[in-house]
């Protein structure tokens, strides 16, 4: 029973880790279509964030999870504001091009900061006990915070201006700046807000990991074939499709060995690939 | 006028000086080409090689092994170099992509006066470059831990091998911990030859295994193993896992708790700075076995250290594996002025002739039927200031022949002429 | 119909062509053959380094090579070329493995692995295009394999991974392989390649797949991947199969990278699963895009910039590569995103769209003759969209008349309807029936196959091709191809015949859209708003082409002009609210106050 419990805790906090590191790239992809291949550097940049504010000014943790989106965010909106606005228009590839091109930049800049191995933070909150196990009560932080952060994508794009005008122009651009929609400003706040996510996912996730600057490269791979399963909907989508992979792998890497978890991932993908190649959520009707 | 002899006016005019002084600069050209041996002879420098990570995900490692490639190369220098001549050090970053140590390794092997590399850091990289330098006759000094089955009679190993370091780590974690030992091993050839090791020795030892996993080097969520370990009770956890995203075990099994309950003894752990990764409460108490730390105290260290700070002030801690490379450069000196001449299969010969070589660790001889070395081994533990307190020294401890699974590798016997791989069977 | 119709000046001209062509080729020729023999020579003098160098770029410039056919000529970008070409790195490993201690040789190895790229190509490729997967998916798709392979790869450590004598090795790789070796005829060979002769071989292997390339491109099927990328739709409403095109294209793609992946083995005499990674994936396409893919030429340049940026940069600034890579790489999308090579042909003036001269005569003659049977009809069509029924059962029969017109007010179901008869949709229920044969659920480029034209609203064409190699692609799939100079006559375009299609005016492209219509002599055909964006006099011309047509096709017109169906003369179905509302002349319509009444909106009268 008490084995029950905690394996299924350690399947839920990979169901909400894959939710943390895929979110902002499923708002990115899904709204803009944009595949913004320095996503992995922009979880580096909310986790890094995070473990200096801790280490150097001793900022108490929460505070400095709460202050990474907004560097992210920055980070990603000057990027937006200088290059990505300006090829919106020219082929996919370019975006992607440029978006690899930012990513080895911010790789190197990161490793001429901070070193290849910088120092990392604990996990705060101790164990909680269940029976004879213990695990970290942080997953209870991981767990809420993708909560949070599915909620807040849902009510930001269905209750808020914003999000309305930003799911009309993904639907049909044209129509939309024809009906005198600010798609600039959308795209930018849009990017922004993929960057955002993206760095707070990062910095919810740096107590329980080894943070560097090839975290990004770590857990790209895993992001994108999340957000590649989802498909179009992109909230629930993105939901479904991490319950998937989070919970075949997780479940078998329990239940059998960590190599099978990484395997039957890779299987599940190919599996629903192969049914559905433009993700789960390609037949539902609901556009989030 | 034919063309001939208008070409001929030509010549004697204003530019006649000048075609004298190029075919003269020719003809000496061709002659040196022609006359390659001459010419080395008087080349009054002898040119070695080193191929490490200075860019790139494994920088942190191949950084500090160039410098103190630089070091050694710089003070053999100043003592008078080798045979009478100086030393010029050949750097080639691999910028943490194998591709480059098959090119630098194919390069090295077409340059006719680099005679000796001290390089690699994995495994991996070794095995892209080693067959390549073998085959060219270039000798390759490693300085890195490895788990065995190179049978190469060009190839030196210069660091531990599982057997010198988990040897005395069991003894310490049977002593200090208990009898059950759980293994987690990074799962790729490495960490399996690592746990048959384990196995083998920890059962010698009466110890016994109550549970062995493999984890793929991306992953990072442990909590499947840290859930599995919760239910075995082990005393002790034998760790062999390696890179950066496996630094998340410890921090994960620290955030049970369980570190408090558990030892952890690793023969990797520090290689990359893990230490000072993790917070000192997460890597307290963890147990490492090297020849080198820095905190060793005997003169020959310390003359290593402060040669090496007065070069690089601003570079971090040493850890075992540059330390090696300083080994690797003396032993291939002294061999080669044992033999006379850097001639390859004369500096092996030496090689395996040669005394022990005084190093920052204490004496290192090579073992000549592995071709590696019998060294001190000192188990360390991690204090709560991210630093190593040497807690036991082990003298001279021999490396193994065997290959696990697979019989043994005997460089001046059956094995004299190989140049291969064994690959162990697991 | 016959030759002697041609026009005077487009015989001699159709008979100096050959002969032009034939020198312009033979010069071309000459070059790359005096090129070649160029750089072998001059590989000669190269040092050691500088070989092993330009092997490992030579290698490299070969997986360019693929993705630029594929991306660049074929319009599929593949975002996992790198897989194909490092599946082949380890075929050659494990064949050279298992064959050279035997054989002595491994150019078994090597072909092997060119074999191994072009299947795992074909595989995939089938996954992907019968799968109807496009632009974006296409690219993430493939992106997604290339991790999983490394995944896979990196995980097969243990001694039970093996292939024969080649153990996989996991993350390790496997080492230790066999150089080129070629097999011992003759009294040559049997040994491994030096650095030089690897060289040299590599210079003529390269050579050789260029030069195929380059043929490859510039004939039919060329021709065909060519459309392909300029304009998808209209190769399918020209009845081909685009599926099978791309297919066939990505196997070529593979076979070529797979080549390249046995070349960089026996180069490194090693393989590791690095080669599968998302960097070298990302590098790949860098490399295309940094070159160009406009030319098979950009594959070598772009590889030649950036692996010189990625030496170079470390004596720029030391340990600074990554960063100053991407710098290269940002500036290169911003200021040049179509490649060096395409933007400075622009800036030289060179290039540019060079037609293709086939050399069969491509079925310039084709046979005459009306089709014999002409007839469409549809049987009790239904067809809704989640909860909306657009189509509410529709009978009509297409065939008794030469002409007909189709009208209906806003959301009457005309879009739906035709494209229904196109095969775009499949209807929920009824049949379609095109001369007694029921391609209800037929696809669209099958039914064009058996005789139904079709003509889109916005100019369908080929804009970068010629009008000539416009009518080229609709002649070589037709069974009854007819004869393209006439058919170019018969709408005025035969004074046209070299330009290229996007400098016609809007016009001009609507007339060329309905020649490559009537070069297949099509029975059917289907024409949705002829009229549209025409000028007055050009919809005269168009009322006078389709009557002039009327005598040898049923020809179906959706409009809106009102006076524009007045002047077809023709029968009229309206459709309103997914059903027949009425049929009969235009003038019977006009004067249904019922009709009336459905276009203003107006409560409907009984019908």
């Amino acid at each position: 029973m008490d084995a029950f419990v905690v394996i299924a805790v350690s399947v839920v906090t990979a169901i909400a880790t894959l939710i943390l590191i895929s979110a902002g790239l499923a708002v990115i992809f899904g709204l803009m279509r944009v595949v913004n291949m320095a996503h992995g550097e922009f979880l580096m940049v909310g986790a890094l964030t995070t473990t200096s504010l801790v280490l150097k000014l001793h900022v108490p943790w929460w505070l400095a999870m709460m202050a990474a989106p907004f560097v992210g965010g920055a980070i990603g909106g000057l990027m937006e504001i200088l290059l990505i606005s300006r090829i919106y228009q020219r082929h996919l590839v370019d975006t992607l091009l440029i978006t690899f091109g930012i990513s080895l930049i911010m790789f190197q800049l990161a490793v001429d900061i901070f070193g290849t191995t910088p120092p990392g933070i604990e996990t705060p909150l101790g164990a909680l006990t269940v029976g004879s196990y213990a695990f970290p009560a942080y997953t209870l932080v991981l767990l809420v915070s993708a909560v949070v952060m599915l909620l807040g994508l849902y009510l930001l794009f269905t209750r808020t201006k914003y999000g309305l005008l930003a799911r009309a122009t993904a639907q049909n651009p044209a129509m939309a700046l024809a009906l005198g929609v600010p798609a600039k400003r959308i795209n930018f706040i849009t990017f922004t807000l993929g960057c955002a996510l993206a760095s707070f996912g990062g910095a919810v996730l740096a107590p329980m990991i080894s943070v560097s600057p090839s975290l990004g490269q770590a857990f790209v791979g895993q992001a994108f074939m999340t957000v590649v399963i989802a498909g179009p909907a992109f909230i629930t989508g993105t939901l479904l499709s991490a319950i998937l992979l989070g919970g075949v792998s997780n479940g078998l890497s329990q239940g059998l060995t960590t190599l099978w978890g990484l395997t039957g991932l890779f299987a599940m993908a190919i599996i629903i690939l192969r049914f559905r190649p433009l993700g789960v959520s390609s037949s539902w009707k609901r556009g989030l | 006028m034919s063309e001939k002899s208008k070409r001929v006016e030509f010549v004697k005019g204003s530019r006649a000086f000048n075609r004298r002084e190029t075919l003269k600069l020719g003809l000496l050209g061709a002659a040196s080409l022609a006359m390659p041996a001459v010419v080395r002879a008087e080349d009054p420098v002898l040119h070695v090689a080193s191929l490490f990570d200075l860019t790139g995900n494994l920088n942190i490692y191949g950084i500090q092994e160039m410098n103190v490639s630089r070091y050694a190369i710089e003070s053999i220098n100043a003592a008078g170099g080798v045979l009478g001549k100086k030393l010029m050090l050949h750097e080639y970053d691999t910028q943490s992509k194998i591709e480059l140590y098959s090119r630098y390794a194919q390069e090295v092997g077409a340059n006719d006066q680099i005679s000796a590399v001290v390089g690699c850091f994995t495994g991996a990289s070794r095995e892209a470059a080693r067959p390549v330098l073998s085959r060219n006759k270039k000798l390759l000094f490693f300085p890195t831990i490895d788990e065995g089955g190179e049978c190469d009679k060009y190839c030196f190993m210069q660091g531990t091998d599982c057997v010198q370091q988990e040897g005395p780590l069991l003894d310490w974690a049977i002593k200090n911990g208990g009898k059950k030992i759980y293994v987690v091993a990074a799962d790729y050839i490495y960490g399996h030859v690592a746990n048959a090791w384990t196995k083998s020795l920890a059962e010698a030892k009466g110890a016994s295994l109550v549970g062995t996993e493999f984890i793929p080097l991306d992953v990072s969520d442990f909590s499947a193993t840290i859930r599995r370990i919760q239910a075995a009770k082990p005393d002790v956890i034998m760790s062999n896992l390696v890179g950066n995203n496996h630094v998340a075990f410890y921090r994960q099994f620290a955030a049970a708790g369980l570190n408090k309950s558990i030892r952890i003894v690793s023969p990797v752990f520090g290689l990359g700075n893990e230490e000072k990764v993790l917070s000192p409460a997460e890597g307290a108490g963890i147990v490492v076995a090297y020849s080198y730390f820095e905190g060793l105290d005997n003169p020959e260290n310390k003359a290593f250290l402060e040669g090496f700070r007065k070069k690089f002030p601003e570079a971090g801690v040493i850890a075992d594996a540059p330390a090696q490379v300083w080994n690797g450069w003396h032993q291939w000196k002294m061999a080669v002025e044992a033999a006379g001449s850097t001639e390859i299969d004369k500096v092996v010969e030496a090689l395996e002739k040669a005394a022990p070589f005084a190093g920052p660790a204490g004496p290192v001889r090579l073992d000549p039927q592995s071709h590696r070395n019998i060294q001190n081994v000192h188990l360390a533990q991690v204090t709560d200031k991210q630093s190593y307190e040497i807690i036991e020294k082990f003298e001279q401890v021999a490396p193994t022949r065997e290959v696990v699974g697979a019989g043994t590798c005997d460089l001046t016997g059956k094995d004299k002429t190989s140049h291969r791989m064994i690959n162990p069977k697991f | 119909m016959t030759a002697s119709m041609h026009g005077d000046d487009t015989l001699a001209r159709d008979m100096a062509l050959p002969v032009a062509i034939r020198s312009v080729q033979a010069r071309n020729l000459t070059v790359f053959i005096a090129a070649v023999v160029l750089l072998v020579a001059a590989a000669q003098f190269a040092s050691s380094t500088m070989a092993l160098k330009l092997i490992l770029w030579i290698s490299f410039s070969i997986c360019a090579l693929s993705l630029d056919f594929v991306w660049g000529k074929a319009g599929i970008f593949s975002f996992g070329q790198n897989a194909v070409f490092g599946l082949g790195g380890y075929a050659y490993a494990v064949i050279a493995l298992n064959f050279f201690p035997d054989s002595q040789e491994t150019v078994s190895a090597l072909l092997g692995a060119g074999l191994v790229g072009a299947l795992s190509s074909a595989l995939l490729g089938y996954f992907l295009f019968y799968g109807r997967l496009s632009d974006v998916y296409l690219s993430i798709v493939t992106l997604a394999v290339t991790l999983i392979i490394y995944t896979v790869l990196a995980s097969t450590a243990g001694p039970e991974y093996h292939i024969g004598e080649a153990l996989l090795g996991g993350f390790n790789g496997i080492p230790s392989l066999p150089g080129i070796a070629f097999p011992a005829l003759f009294g040559i060979g049997g040994t491994e390649l030096s650095i030089h002769q690897l060289l040299t071989f590599s210079i003529l292997f390269t050579a050789a797949i260029y030069f195929s390339l380059h043929l490859l491109v510039r004939s039919r099927f060329g021709l065909m991947i060519e459309g392909l990328r300029s304009n998808e739709l209209r190769m399918e409403l020209l009845g081909y199969d685009i599926r099978k095109l791309k297919l066939i294209a990505f196997t070529i793609g593979g076979l070529i990278a797979g080549l390249g992946g046995g070349l960089f083995a026996a180069w490194g005499t090693f393989v590791n699963p690095s080669v599968f990674s998302l960097a070298q994936a990302a590098t790949v396409v860098v490399w295309v895009m940094v070159g160009g893919r406009g030319s098979l030429l950009g594959a070598f340049i772009g590889v030649l910039i950036v692996q010189s940026a990625a030496d170079a940069a470390d004596l720029v600034i030391t340990e600074q590569t990554p960063l100053l890579v991407g710098l290269l790489l940002v500036g290169v999308v911003m200021l040049m995103p179509d490649g060096i090579v395409p933007t400075l042909a622009r800036w030289m003036k060179v290039g540019g769209h060079r037609p293709r001269e086939l050399r069969a005569r491509l079925r310039e003659q084709g046979h005459a003759g009306a089709a014999a049977d002409r007839r469409l009809s549809v049987a009790d069509i239904a067809k809704h969209f989640g909860g909306v029924h657009v189509l509410r059962g529709i009978t009509a029969a297409f065939g008794d008349h030469p002409i007909h017109a189709i009208i209906g007010p806003n959301g009457a179901g005309k879009s739906t309807f035709f494209n229904i008869l196109t095969g775009r949709h499949r209807p929920d229920h009824g049949r379609v029936v095109l001369n007694g044969s029921d391609v209800s659920r037929v696809p669209t480029f099958q039914r064009c196959r058996q005789g139904l034209g079709i003509k889109m609203q916005v100019p369908c064409i080929f804009a970068d091709l010629t009008v000539r190699e416009n009518m080229q692609l609709a002649a070589l799939i037709s069974k009854d191809a007819q004869d393209i100079h006439q058919t170019l006559q018969r709408v005025g375009l035969s004074q046209r015949a070299d330009e290229v299609a996007r400098n016609l005016s809007h016009g001009e492209q609507q007339w060329l859209e309905i020649a490559l219509l009537l070069v297949q002599n099509p029975s059917v055909l289907l024409l949705d708003e002829p009229g549209a964006g025409m000028s007055e006099e050009d919809k005269r011309q168009t009322i006078a082409l389709i009557h002039s047509l009327s005598s040898q096709h049923t020809l179906i017109v959706v409009e809106h002009d009102m006076e524009f169906i007045r002047a077809l003369s023709a029968p009229v179905l309206m459709l309103h609210q997914g059903i027949v509302f009425r049929a009969g002349t235009f003038d019977e319509l006009v004067r249904d106050d019922a009709v009336i009444d459905a276009y203003l909106g107006r409560r409907s009268h009984a019908a």
